[in-house]
């Protein structure tokens, strides 16, 4: 890293290398733990460079539209990898299908999406043997109702009165475990990401955990995170499925009134790298932040959800401020346009006066924004406003949806309050010329 | 939110489910017949693991019962409260089914007739799932018994009132036709908990649990059985449960733990039998990875089972192993067309391993399946063989045991040396000894000797009729001559030459048998990774090294990282970027550099682009002049553009990163995140 005025981590790293090479001549083996004291002996130094302020977040729209050229521009680079091992995907597929024939439950890890791959899995080969449910594990507000009553639709299941996820999750067992059931009474539960948050909801585990012992119900997960072992003890993981000899003994005596006690998972494990990006994963992920993707590890609420429920926080998008301007009356228009104009040429100037500087692209557009007082004599002059009650007015409905902010930033001219339209220039140029041709 | 759902369709033959791992040697109905024999097998060994699972288990399932039985009879005098019966039982590392055979034994157990179950005890089952409070706790300890019989209550109570609970005992004990009375010993039915992984329960709840459940006893007779995985000392609920709490419980404890030496056993017994043949004999590769990961990962039982069960399913993949069956000999079409790949690579085999250039032609089938059969009994036997003189050899070595004269290999590394034909230090070392021992230690061990070919089955017992009636013979000289030394150290020499010749006649390596891969695995490697991932290995490589998982693999493998950075996927260059970073990471320090290895990716691109069209145009312009292709400038609007491309693209990297958890967001300093990963392999 580079940048010209900031402390880099260039000299991080070197100290790691003298590190590193002190040790080696001492012949000390570097054992892992190493690794983390030598991280955390020495004191951390990086810029104090904030990424918020110095680059504008990007809207879900620029996001989506240059991901989507990207992609378009590299669609023959795309990865292909050879997650099937030696033999083709039909063989490995056959394998897994095999394998879970035998009572065992099968989890593909490894870097890259397995979302594509499971489907393909889903509808090439278990479709042919059973009734086949996918969950998609990393939508934020899956619950477990919503995943038994998807396993509920298999025909005839539903003909019981019982609710509450306890006896459904028992009556499920119970159909599926039937010693007269049909041979292809299967049901196989693909869960893409059994490693996200609300997957990882103790009723969730209590009712997965149950099902996938059950002797005619198959799962196949995916996992992507590092930490996944530890979601399950070893005596969960190892525990082998119930057979159809103890099924039969415990379910006729009991008319599935109790469920099994046996709770584990049976899991075999897969290498199934597909180097593919996780963009339907993270389809919930708020990309105009930092932090947008942590709901995915952490659990917390996804950050999109909040902020589009609040209305404030989103970046502001072309198509919002073009319905807010088409609301509005002429006069507010008139205003916006003063505004953007005047914003426009503050951003000209201190381009033009900062071009021998070399210095980077203004992004913060809170530093050309107006004065409260100059807006107003402005407005006056153009009989847009004349009073300070007029503005005030016109400008409460652009502050309520967030086209123009108002704070005390040091850059505007005049004291007081400043206030600017939190837009990109060159959306902003774009905007302020649409309006200017739908206008009369 | 939960995708497609699908129903099956109706054509389930087993043609789509076929495969095969060698599509150029497999015959065409390979998958069923192997599939059979699989089947066959394995159930055989399950079968007899599962015996001695059950044996194993017998003891400490009598020892409950028992408990359970005395408890509210066998009390101490003078109490002055009744105190709840506990039953603590250590179970480290067996399977879970030790509990399944709790709850049969308790159930049947006292029915003495077909219909008189008055006796019997009910068990339910709690899990600390269900206790995450004392209400669902009480409900599901609740509803676990009144669910277990169809008892018309009457009453309608809240299903965490104990009351509730007691009333429906009044009633049940109503309908078997015991009256309710004072003196509950009469009384012989016990209402069993069972709490599973008791460390995991919430002691606070557990705490009301036990006090509630104690203020209702005797009337109800309840009786708690914990099982725990901690060892038995210091005691788990002693450290962790008040005194308060201790007072009101009657703590009795019994342990099973699974020790090295229950695998052992399990092994000796499965695969090391005089009597129990099993179909496919395991290798030493599969026995050192069992004993690997039950003694470094998880000592447990249902690991063993499954570890078993893999060994079979990888090795009945193998297209050679249709032979094992008789069944599939019989079935096996060898003149259709399709066999012939299969024909030929068995062929090839059989030449080799017999040495027989003559060659066999199509219409000798009958005489290859002939061979075949003959082999394969060959096969059988000889293992068997090997296994009695290996039973021998530890019969032996646990009398030099017994002198105290101890053994430095553990016993899988002797199965391991025995099956690789390496044993030959050890028993030459033992037939040392057994040439120097003294009158009434060799006395001793020919009468153990004696006792061990006694119990092997009559086959066994002609075959090995040569060590049995030399073993014979030395009795006989030695009896004739009991009082003169030098006889008696004639005999002890004699009895260790051939004990030596024995030992090596048999103890060898099995891999030289012809066809020995039907039904034995050698030391094919056991697929480890199947139940002891390395996961963040593997996560790491993809984000490391992508190229080694690509189809085509890249051919600029001489250059150094820097130079083959800028050509990975973007994940990757951040990744990289992240690794080079101390513990902390400024966000916008990261997106700067990531975007000058994207700056470096667009202007390679753009030169191969315009190299390219320029070869087009001129195809004789020199190698080393294209650098000097002109390179179009951006306009303004492409500036914008690519900033915004490599924003999202370097979002979409670092939310990847996240995703899988490299990433911790402290909120220690603005924009800053922390690393996660610290130490990296290769």
């Amino acid at each position: 890293m580079d940048t010209d005025t900031d402390v880099s981590d260039n000299d991080q790293t070197h100290l790691l290398n003298v590190l590193n090479g002190a040790d080696a001549d001492a012949q000390h083996v570097r054992a892992a733990f190493d690794a983390y004291f030598v991280q955390a002996a020495s004191r951390v130094r990086t810029s104090a460079n904030v990424f918020s302020t110095r680059v504008l977040p990007l809207t879900q729209q620029e996001y989506n539209d240059s991901i989507a050229a990207y992609n378009a521009r590299t669609a023959d680079a795309q990865p292909s990898t050879c997650w099937f091992g030696h033999h083709d995907a039909r063989t490995a597929f056959r394998r897994y299908a095999h394998e879970l024939d035998q009572g065992f439950n099968l989890v593909f890890y490894g870097f890259g999406s397995k979302r594509a791959v499971l489907n393909d899995f889903a509808t090439k080969e278990l479709a042919h043997r059973g009734h086949v449910i996918a969950v998609n594990g990393y939508h934020p507000n899956i619950t477990l109702k919503d995943v038994l009553a998807s396993i509920e639709r298999v025909p005839s299941l539903t003909n019981a009165s019982a609710t509450g996820t306890d006896a459904q999750v028992r009556r499920i067992c119970f159909f599926f475990s039937a010693a007269d059931a049909p041979r292809t009474r299967r049901l196989y539960l693909v869960i893409h990401n059994i490693d996200a948050p609300p997957m990882r909801a103790q009723k969730m585990r209590n009712a997965l955990s149950l099902l996938a012992l059950s002797p005619n119900i198959h799962l196949v997960a995916s996992v992507d995170k590092i930490n996944v072992p530890l979601l399950w003890s070893a005596s969960e993981l190892l525990a082998r499925k119930i057979s159809f000899k103890d099924t039969a003994a415990s379910l006729s005596s009991m008319e599935g009134h109790t469920a099994s006690p046996k709770r584990g998972y049976a899991f075999l494990w897969h290498d199934l790298t597909t180097l593919i990006p996780y963009d339907t994963e993270l389809s919930f992920a708020d990309r105009s932040s930092i932090s947008g993707a942590s709901y995915a590890s952490t659990g917390a609420r996804s950050a999109l959800a909040t902020t589009t429920s609040s209305g404030s926080g989103a970046p502001l998008t072309e198509t919002a401020v073009a319905h807010v301007i088409a609301a509005v009356t002429s006069k507010a228009k008139k205003l916006f346009i003063l505004l953007g104009s005047r914003q426009l040429e503050n951003a000209e100037t201190a381009s033009g006066a900062a071009m021998g500087s070399d210095a980077p692209a203004p992004t913060d557009m809170a530093q050309f924004g107006l004065g409260y007082d100059a807006l107003f004599s402005l407005a006056r002059e153009h009989f847009v406003a004349t009073s300070d009650t007029a503005l005030r007015a016109l400008l409460g409905e652009f502050k309520d949806h967030g086209l123009i902010l108002a704070g005390a930033a040091g850059g505007g001219s005049g004291g007081g309050d400043t206030l600017w339209i939190p837009l990109r220039k060159e959306r902003l140029v774009r905007v302020l010329k649409s309006i200017e041709t739908e206008a009369p | 939110m939960c995708g497609v759902s699908l129903t099956p369709s109706t054509s389930d033959t087993d043609d789509v489910k076929s495969y095969t791992l060698f599509p150029d040697k497999d015959l065409l109905n390979g998958y069923e017949l192997r599939l059979a024999a699989y089947k066959r097998a394995w159930s055989k060994c399950l079968e007899r693991v599962q015996e001695l699972i059950h044996a194993l288990h017998a003891p400490i399932v009598d020892r409950v019962a028992e408990l359970v039985n005395m408890a509210y009879t066998d009390t101490l005098p003078g109490l002055p409260y009744a105190e709840l019966p506990v039953i603590s039982v250590t179970v480290f590392g067996t399977s879970s089914s030790v509990f399944h055979e709790f709850s049969a034994r308790l159930e049947s157990e006292g029915q003495d007739g077909l219909f008189d179950d008055n006796g019997t005890h009910i068990v339910t089952h709690l899990h600390p799932q269900d206790c995450s409070n004392l209400t669902s706790a009480m409900k599901t300890l609740i509803t676990g018994f009144i669910n277990k019989t169809d008892e018309e209550l009457g009453i309608s109570l809240c299903t965490f009132d104990i009351n509730l609970l007691q009333i429906w005992f009044d009633a049940l004990c109503d309908s078997r036709g015991n009256k309710p009375t004072e003196n509950f010993t009469i009384n012989t039915t016990r209402l069993v908990v069972v709490l599973h992984d008791f460390e995991r329960f919430e002691p606070l709840v557990m705490q009301d649990l036990f006090e509630i459940s104690s203020l209702a006893i005797p009337r109800l007779p309840l009786v708690f059985i914990l099982s725990l995985t901690s060892p038995p000392t210091p005691s788990y609920i002693h450290a962790t449960y008040p005194r308060s709490t201790l007072a009101r419980l009657q703590v009795r404890s019994c342990s099973f733990s699974t020790s090295q030496a229950v695998l052992y056993d399990i092994l000796l017994k499965t695969f090391f039998d005089v009597e129990f043949n099993p179909d496919l004999v395991l290798g030493p590769a599969a026995i050192e990875f069992l004993v690997d990961f039950f003694g470094r990962h998880s000592p447990s039982l249902d690991g063993l089972v499954s570890i078993l069960q893999l060994a079979h399913m990888k090795h009945f993949e193998e297209p050679l192993t249709v032979f094992l069956s008789e069944e599939s000999l019989a079935s096996m079409d060898l003149t259709d067309p399709g066999s012939a790949p299969f024909l030929n690579s068995v062929l090839v085999r059989v030449q080799g391993s017999t040495g027989n250039p003559t060659g066999w032609r199509v219409a000798d089938i009958d005489v290859l399946l002939e061979f075949v059969r003959s082999v394969r009994l060959a096969f059988q036997r000889q293992s068997q063989l090997l296994r009695v003189a290996f039973r021998l050899f530890l019969v032996v070595q646990n009398f030099t045991t017994s002198l105290g004269i101890k053994s430095e290999k553990t016993l899988p590394e002797l199965m391991c040396a025995a099956l690789r034909g390496r044993l030959g230090t050890s028993y030459r070392y033992l037939c040392t000894i057994v040439r120097k021992l003294k009158v009434d230690q060799l006395d001793a061990l020919l009468s153990e000797i004696n006792d061990f070919f006694a119990g092997v089955s009559a086959q066994v017992q002609g075959d090995e009729r040569e060590i049995i009636s030399r073993i014979n013979t030395a009795r006989s000289v030695r009896d004739r001559y009991s009082d003169e030394p030098q006889q008696v150290k004639d005999v002890a020499e004699m009895i260790g030459d051939w004990l030596i010749e024995y030992f090596e006649r048999r103890l060898v390596t099995l891999e030289e048998l012809p066809l020995w891969d039907i039904s034995y695995t050698g030391s094919a490697p056991f697929p480890s990774e199947l139940l002891n991932p390395s996961l963040r290995a593997s996560i790491f490589s993809g984000l490391l090294h992508p190229q080694d998982y690509s189809m085509t693999p890249t051919s600029n493998d001489g250059d150094d990282d820097e130079e083959t950075l800028w050509d990975m996927s973007d994940t990757s260059i951040l990744f990289h970027r992240y690794l080079e970073s101390g513990k902390m990471i400024n966000v916008f320090d990261w997106f700067e550099s990531f975007s000058l290895v994207l700056e470096t990716q667009r202007r390679h691109a753009r030169t191969d682009a315009s190299a390219h069209e320029a070869l087009i145009r001129i195809p004789s312009r020199r190698k080393g002049k294209q650098r000097q292709v002109e390179v179009p400038e951006d306009g303004e609007e492409e500036l914008d553009k690519w900033r915004l491309e490599v924003q999202s693209r370097f979002i979409r990297s670092l939310h990847e990163l996240d995703y899988i958890g490299l990433i911790k967001h402290t909120g220690r300093k603005a924009d800053h995140v922390m690393r996660t990963v610290f130490d990296v392999p290769g």
